[in-house]
């Protein structure tokens, strides 16, 4: 019962968010008028920035807004509809052969910009593993798996969550005016938008194509979460300095993101068949009203005071950490784009 | 007894089986955007 209150809140923001683009497209409709097409998108987690650092978020609503990232799921999960698993199999290689050179980037530039800021060793591993595989819960795996300290992983989500909202705004503008196709925004956005909520939002502000390709690419990466833990994990123990890992495989299935094979699944049924072009279009509009709730999530849960407090030395190396794997991911989909036609 | 506690990637699975089931049966359908 105590999730109800901010689940509403979240589907009031979100709606509200909806009206407002089609309402401004109806108006430009009947007066002539030719407006910027602001997609609900952007209004949702506006609204949802506004009233989270104006009025702020009463007690009653707290945990119910904590419900965006079973949204996000949910959503995820559902979109497997829109995908036939050709298309996962060849833009979930391409992907993963991205994020292998990605994560390699990323772990090197951050260790060497870290130390140059005088970071401490964890922070450096939190940041490195949040920018290289998926932001927010990478960072909260990682934590307990190589000891870190609260204030340390909360420095590394800081820096995480207020690129992520400053990329919602630069990346669209970046993929138009290089005049990227869908297919290739929405893996560019997979791949360096590191939260799965941010990366999920910058896609949909593109097209709804570029969104649906910007989940699957981000799936891809979530899936490495585990490995990537696990090698940091070790390599804390060598320094006696983390706790041990006694079963690896264990290990890997307990971190590895269930909601991707019940997006495997859902994509494979649809492959087979299994569903009518309407249920098809059901699952998928269903998707789309989950993804809602997650977009007014992120804008409800960004405090811009709490961001600003976290210190600027993180935020530093954060941000010219994921400049360049920005670079870096934009040149990969620019020359996976035109070697896969994407 | 046990208790098994789901983690949220697993209720998210089981909630949009459960979305997919009602569409498939027919019991939903029509869900506008």
């Amino acid at each position: 019962m105590k999730l109800v209150p901010g689940t509403l809140l979240l589907a009031v923001v979100g709606f509200a968010g909806k009206v407002t683009e089609q309402s401004i497209t109806a108006y430009g409709r009947a007066h002539h008028l030719t407006l910027p097409n602001i997609e609900y998108v952007l209004w949702a987690i506006v609204f949802g920035l506004v009233v989270a650092n104006t009025v702020g978020i009463p007690a009653i609503f707290r945990a119910g807004v904590e419900t965006y990232e079973f949204w996000l799921k949910a959503g995820i999960v559902l979109l497997g509809v829109r995908f036939l698993i050709g298309d996962i199999v060849l833009l979930g290689s391409v992907s993963l052969a991205c994020v292998a050179i990605e994560l390699a980037a990323a772990i090197v530039l951050m260790t060497a910009l870290g130390r140059a800021f005088k970071l401490s060793p964890k922070l450096i591993s939190l940041l490195s593993i949040g920018s290289s595989v998926c932001g927010v819960s990478a960072i909260i795996a990682a934590k307990g798996a190589i000891d870190a300290d609260d204030e340390d992983a909360s420095y590394a989500m800081a820096a995480i969550l207020a690129l992520g909202a400053v990329s919602l705004f630069v990346f669209p503008l970046i993929g138009r005016a290089l005049g990227m196709s869908d297919h290739a925004y929405g893996l560019w956005v997979g791949l360096a938008v590191d939260n799965t909520a941010e990366a999920t939002a910058a896609g949909a502000l593109y097209s709804d194509a570029a969104g649906k390709f910007a989940v699957l690419a981000k799936t891809a990466r979530n899936a490495t979460i585990g490995f990537v833990v696990l090698g940091y994990a070790v390599y804390w123990v060598k320094q006696n300095q983390g706790h041990a890992i006694g079963n690896k495989t264990a290990f890997l299935w307990q971190k590895f993101p269930k909601f991707v094979i019940g997006f495997i699944v859902i994509s494979a049924m649809a492959t087979a068949g299994f569903f009518t072009k309407n249920q098809i279009a059901d699952v998928a509009n269903l998707s789309r009203w989950a993804f809602l709730l997650t977009f007014a999530g992120v804008g409800l849960r960004t405090n811009v005071r709490e961001l600003m407090k976290q210190g600027w030395r993180p935020l530093v190396v954060g941000v010219v950490g994921e400049c360049a794997i920005a670079g870096l991911t934009l040149a990969m989909v620019l020359i996976a784009a035109r070697k896969f036609s994407l | 007894m046990r208790s098994v506690r789901l983690s949220l990637d697993w209720w998210a699975v089981l909630a949009a089986a459960a979305a997919v089931l009602l569409i498939k049966s027919g019991l939903v359908s029509r869900i506008a955007w």
